[in-house]
C-alpha cells in the first residue's frame, strides 16, 4: 500500500514537472535557439488581422519540386524536414532542401520541422505547414499589421526542434 | 443484490431462533452495500471536468499566461491531493472520482499549455503522455473507474491520431497491448477484458484505415483476438475476446453481403494476397487445433465468420450463408446447452441475418410497399417460432429443476 502511495505521488509530481517543462522549454528557445529571418507572402484576404492574432504565409511554405527529396506523394500531415539557409546573403532564409527524412544542418543552416499539406501538380510545388501561421499580438496593436503585404518574421529555432516567432516587422 | 439475498436468509435465521437480531445486524454490517455505480461517478467526474474546462475557456483570453498556468497546476494538485486524502480516510469512490478529475485536468492542461505556448505536434504526443499518466495512476490504485478512463483516453488518442495526423500511433498501441494487456490478463475481469477487446478492435480499424492496408486484414486481427482469448485459458478473457471478435466479424460479414455483389467494389483489393493467405491458414490451423484440444466442437460453426469470402465468386451470397450458419450454430448450441442467453443472442443474430438477406435479395425487384410488408411478416413469423421454442426450453429446464 505504501509503495502504491509513493507511486501516486511520483506520477503527480511528474505530471506537474511535465507541464512546467513545457513552459520552460518555450522560454529556453530564446537562450539556446538560433534566430532566423523569414519572408512572408501576401495573404488573401488582404486584411490579415484576425482579432488577437494575424495570419502569416511564408515563402518557405511553398517548396519547389527540384528541392524536394522526399517521397513523391507524402500522406497528408506527414512529418517534413526543411533545410533552410541564408544563401543570398540578404538575411532572409530560403529553402535548400525538403524531405520526409531527417536531415543534419551544417553551420549557417537550420532544419525546420513541418507537416505536409498538399501538392500543387500544376505549379510543381509542395506545401508544408510549419505551425508558424499565427502570430498572437497584444491588444490594440493590430492596425500596424493591417494591409501590410510582405513582412519579415524573426523565428527562434531551438536545437530540440521547437520554434517560436520573436518579432514581426514590415519589410 | 448479494446483501438483499443475505438479508432474506438472516431474517429466517432470526425467526427460527438460530441467531439473535443483534447478531443479524452484525452479520449484515459485514456486507455493506458495495457501491457499484461507478459508471455514474465516472460521468459525474466527466461533467465536472467539462464544466471546469468550459468556465475557464470562456474567460481564458483575459487571464495572463502565468495566471493560466497557476490555475491549471493548482486545480490539478488540489484535486489529486484531496482525492488521495479522501480515498484513504473517507470514501474510496469519492476519492477515486476526485483523482479522475485531477487526471482530466492534466489532459486539458497539456492541450491548454500547448495552445498558450504555440506548440505544434506532428503526432498524438499529448495523448501518449496523458495515457501514460492515467495508466500509472491505475497501477497505483487498481480500481475499475481509473481503468475505464485510462483505456478510453488511450483509445480516443488513437482516434485523434487518425483524424488529426492521419497516422497510427505505435506508442498508444504498445500501451494497450503491453500495459493494459498485462492487467487484463492477470486480473481477468469481464469489464477489463471487454474494454481491452473493444479498444483492440478500434485500434485495428484505425491501423487499417490510415496505413492504407487492405481492409480484409481486419479478419486477421479479429482472428488473432479470438485465438488469444482461447489460448489464455481464462474463462473471462476467453468469453470477452470471443464475443467482441465474433460481433465485429458479424458486422464485417453484413458489410460483405452488401459490397461484394457490387461491381464498383475495388477489384485490385480482391487480388489474391499470398502473405494474407499464409497468415490466415496458420490461424485457421490454430483454431482447429484449439477446438479439438479443448473438445469445443460446438464452436466450429463460428468458423463461418472467419472465411475469406472476398476471394470467392458470389462472395455476397456466401457471406449471407455464413451469417446463417453462424446464427443457427448459436441457436442450436443454445438449445442443446439450454442456455437462455445463447438462445437470445442466436435469435437476434438469426433475425438480423434474415433481414439482411431479405433486404439484399428482395430490395431490387420487389415493389417497395410489398417489400416492407412481406419483410414484416417474415420477421414476425420467425420471432414467433423462435420465442415459442425458447419458452419450451425454459419450461423443460424449469421442470427438470423441480
Amino acid at each position: 500500500m505504501r509503495r502504491k502511495r509513493v507511486l501516486f505521488f511520483v506520477v503527480v509530481v511528474l505530471q506537474c514537472l511535465f507541464l512546467l517543462g513545457m513552459v520552460c522549454s518555450y522560454y529556453l528557445i530564446d537562450d539556446f535557439g538560433k534566430t532566423i529571418q523569414l519572408k512572408t507572402v501576401p495573404v488573401d484576404p488582404q486584411d490579415i488581422f484576425y482579432g488577437d492574432y494575424i495570419i502569416l504565409r511564408y515563402e518557405i511554405e511553398e517548396i519547389d519540386r527540384a528541392k524536394w527529396t522526399g517521397t513523391e506523394e507524402p500522406s497528408y500531415h506527414e512529418r517534413i524536414f526543411t533545410l533552410v539557409a541564408d544563401d543570398n546573403g540578404d538575411g532572409i532564409y530560403q529553402v535548400i532542401q525538403a524531405s520526409s527524412e531527417e536531415m543534419i544542418a551544417d553551420a549557417g543552416q537550420v532544419v525546420l520541422e513541418g507537416r505536409y499539406e498538399y501538392q500543387d501538380m500544376h505549379e510543381g510545388t509542395y506545401f508544408v505547414d510549419y505551425g508558424l501561421g499565427r502570430y498572437y499580438i497584444e491588444d490594440n496593436t493590430g492596425e500596424r499589421y493591417e494591409r501590410s503585404g510582405e513582412l519579415i518574421v524573426s523565428v527562434a529555432v531551438a536545437p530540440w526542434g521547437q520554434k517560436k516567432i520573436v518579432t514581426v516587422e514590415p519589410e | 443484490m448479494r446483501r438483499k439475498r443475505l438479508q432474506k436468509e438472516t431474517r429466517e435465521w432470526v425467526n427460527e431462533g438460530i441467531i439473535s437480531s443483534e447478531q443479524e445486524a452484525m452479520i449484515l454490517n459485514r456486507y455493506l452495500n458495495k457501491n457499484r455505480h461507478f459508471l455514474l461517478i465516472i460521468f459525474a467526474s466527466l461533467f465536472i471536468g467539462l464544466g471546469f474546462l468550459t468556465f475557464i475557456a470562456s474567460n481564458w483570453s483575459f487571464i495572463p499566461a502565468y495566471g493560466k498556468m497557476a490555475i491549471i497546476l493548482c486545480s490539478m494538485l488540489a484535486f489529486y491531493l484531496s482525492g488521495e486524502y479522501v480515498y484513504r480516510k473517507k470514501s474510496t469512490m469519492v476519492g477515486m472520482s476526485l483523482i479522475i478529475i485531477g487526471l482530466l485536468i492534466f489532459g486539458a492542461g497539456i492541450f491548454l499549455t500547448g495552445q498558450m505556448y504555440h506548440y505544434t505536434y506532428a503526432q498524438a504526443t499529448p495523448f501518449v503522455i496523458w495515457s501514460l499518466a492515467s495508466f500509472f495512476l491505475f497501477v497505483a490504485y487498481q480500481h475499475a473507474p481509473i481503468f475505464v478512463v485510462a483505456i478510453v483516453i488511450t483509445t480516443v488518442g488513437q482516434l485523434y491520431s487518425a483524424f488529426t495526423f492521419h497516422s497510427f500511433n505505435v506508442w498508444l498501441c504498445f500501451l494497450l497491448l503491453l500495459a493494459f494487456g498485462h492487467y487484463t490478463y492477470h486480473q481477468a475481469r469481464y469489464l477489463y477484458s471487454y474494454l481491452f477487446a473493444a479498444s483492440f478492435v478500434i485500434q485495428s480499424l484505425v491501423f487499417i484505415g490510415v496505413e492504407r492496408s487492405e481492409y480484409y486484414w481486419l479478419l486477421i486481427f479479429m482472428f488473432l483476438l479470438y485465438i488469444i482469448g482461447d489460448v489464455s485459458k481464462k474463462v473471462v478473457i476467453h468469453e470477452a475476446f470471443r464475443a467482441v471478435s465474433l460481433l465485429s466479424l458479424f458486422v464485417l460479414a453484413i458489410v460483405h453481403v452488401f459490397i461484394l455483389g457490387e461491381d464498383f467494389f475495388f477489384y485490385e483489393d480482391r487480388e489474391f494476397n499470398l502473405f494474407f493467405m499464409i497468415v490466415w491458414s496458420l490461424l485457421f490451423v490454430a483454431f482447429i487445433t484449439l477446438k479439438v484440444a479443448f473438445k469445443q466442437y460446438n464452436h466450429l460453426t463460428e468458423l463461418a465468420l472467419f472465411l475469406p469470402v472476398f476471394y470467392i465468386a458470389f462472395g455476397d451470397m456466401v457471406a449471407m450463408l455464413c451469417l446463417f450458419i453462424f446464427s443457427l450454430g448459436l441457436l442450436i448450441n443454445g438449445y442443446q446447452e439450454e442456455n437462455n442467453n445463447l438462445i437470445m443472442f442466436g435469435t437476434g443474430a438469426f433475425l438480423i441475418s434474415t433481414l439482411i438477406a431479405y433486404v439484399h435479395i428482395a430490395w431490387a425487384f420487389l415493389d417497395k410497399s410489398l417489400f416492407f410488408f412481406i419483410g414484416g411478416i417474415i420477421l414476425f413469423a420467425f420471432s414467433y417460432f423462435l420465442e415459442r421454442k425458447r419458452r419450451m426450453v425454459r419450461k423443460s429446464k424449469g421442470g427438470a429443476g423441480k
